[in-house]
């Protein structure tokens, strides 16, 4: 007996659920949002190397090598500027010698390798491609307070997207046998800016 | 594999010396500008910042600096701030300039673990420009104006 009414149960419940009409599935329209990303253009200087050990003495002469790297994210292609200088506020009658260069890598495409250094500036020196070492002897002004100057400008360069520079700058101070260690000062400043 | 490693420890430390600014340039019409530049101190120590503005050309393909003209007025929200690490910092500045003008924001970083027990500091300095177009025009595609001007490729 058990058994025939859970067998009529089921039959009823088939019953009822065949009864349930069948729902047409509605599709609502497809709604497209446009995604609009933008990374923001950045250009950062970054410090590889360690602090530069430089410790100018009475007649001596140190070199600081520097690594140094110059990173962007341009959206476009952008007129570059990088220029790495030595200013010495101090009348040091001393010698200080700038060896900017020699590049390490560059991704910066064919456009880039046609880079300047210092056109008629401080220094002095002529238009060299940033492929070439160049030796910059640069004498500080007698007189204290003024600044001695000594860049290194890579411009020219065009690129665009994500690209770096890393170059290894190498200041070389050579004091005379008379100067006080203490009495010496300098800045070596990395700039770079973007047209 | 081992070398490599061990130059990789040796400069994770201390690239994170890097300073970064942004926008790299912002195009402004009619005359006035007002915007504001990102500075991101990258680094884990706080880190000093020194702002200035100057005004500047571009001519025979080369970006000259001048001596401010008559009618030009930059105003800078702040000289100086300190940005605590991992930190950026927004400045706001303010250009009017009816003729039009090409200015930069410039940003000189100290950072103090940067300087020699002799003196020698490292500056890094870094740039944002604003162009802004004459008081009679749009500021759509001002900086490709000012650029195909100077015999710069925009």
């Amino acid at each position: 007996m058990k058994k025939l009414v859970s067998v009529f149960a089921m039959l009823a419940i088939l019953f009822f659920v065949a009864a349930i009409p069948a729902q047409a599935q509605i599709n609502s329209a497809v709604a497209t949002v446009p995604l609009q990303l933008s990374v923001p253009e950045f250009l950062s200087i970054s410090i590889l190397s360690g602090s530069p050990q430089v410790f100018p003495s009475g007649g001596g002469n140190a070199n600081t090598p520097l690594v140094v790297s110059a990173n962007w994210n341009f959206g476009q292609a952008r007129h570059l500027s990088y220029l790495a200088y030595f200013t010495s506020s101090n009348g040091l009658s001393g010698t200080a010698t700038g060896f900017p260069v020699p590049t390490g890598n560059f991704n910066l495409g064919s456009s880039a390798q046609n880079g300047q250094i210092g056109n008629g500036g401080p220094c002095g020196q002529s238009i060299q491609t940033i492929n070439n070492s160049f030796p910059q002897m640069v004498t500080p002004p007698s007189a204290a307070g003024n600044q001695n100057v000594c860049p290194l400008i890579f411009d020219g360069a065009e690129p665009s997207g994500v690209g770096s520079v890393t170059s290894t700058l190498s200041l070389s101070v050579n004091l005379p046998a008379n100067t006080p260690v203490d009495s010496y000062t300098g800045t070596l400043s990395l700039a770079a800016s973007a047209l | 594999m081992h070398r490599a490693i061990l130059i990789l420890v040796l400069i994770l430390p201390t690239a994170a010396l890097g300073q970064r600014i942004g926008p790299i340039s912002q195009d402004f019409g009619h005359g006035k500008a007002n915007g504001s530049v990102t500075i991101t101190n990258q680094q884990l120590t706080p880190l000093a910042v020194s702002l200035s503005s100057f005004q500047f050309v571009v001519k025979d393909g080369q970006k000259q600096t001048i001596t401010t003209e008559p009618g030009v007025s930059v105003k800078l929200a702040q000289t100086s701030l300190k940005i605590p690490p991992k930190q950026s910092r927004i400045l706001d500045a303010e250009v009017i300039c009816p003729q039009g003008c090409n200015v930069e924001i410039s940003a000189a970083m100290l950072s103090p673990g940067m300087r020699t027990p002799s003196g020698v500091q490292i500056r890094l300095i870094l740039g944002s420009i604003f162009y802004v177009a004459p008081a009679n025009e749009s500021g759509k595609d001002r900086r490709k104006k000012v650029l195909i001007a100077g015999n710069v490729k925009p």
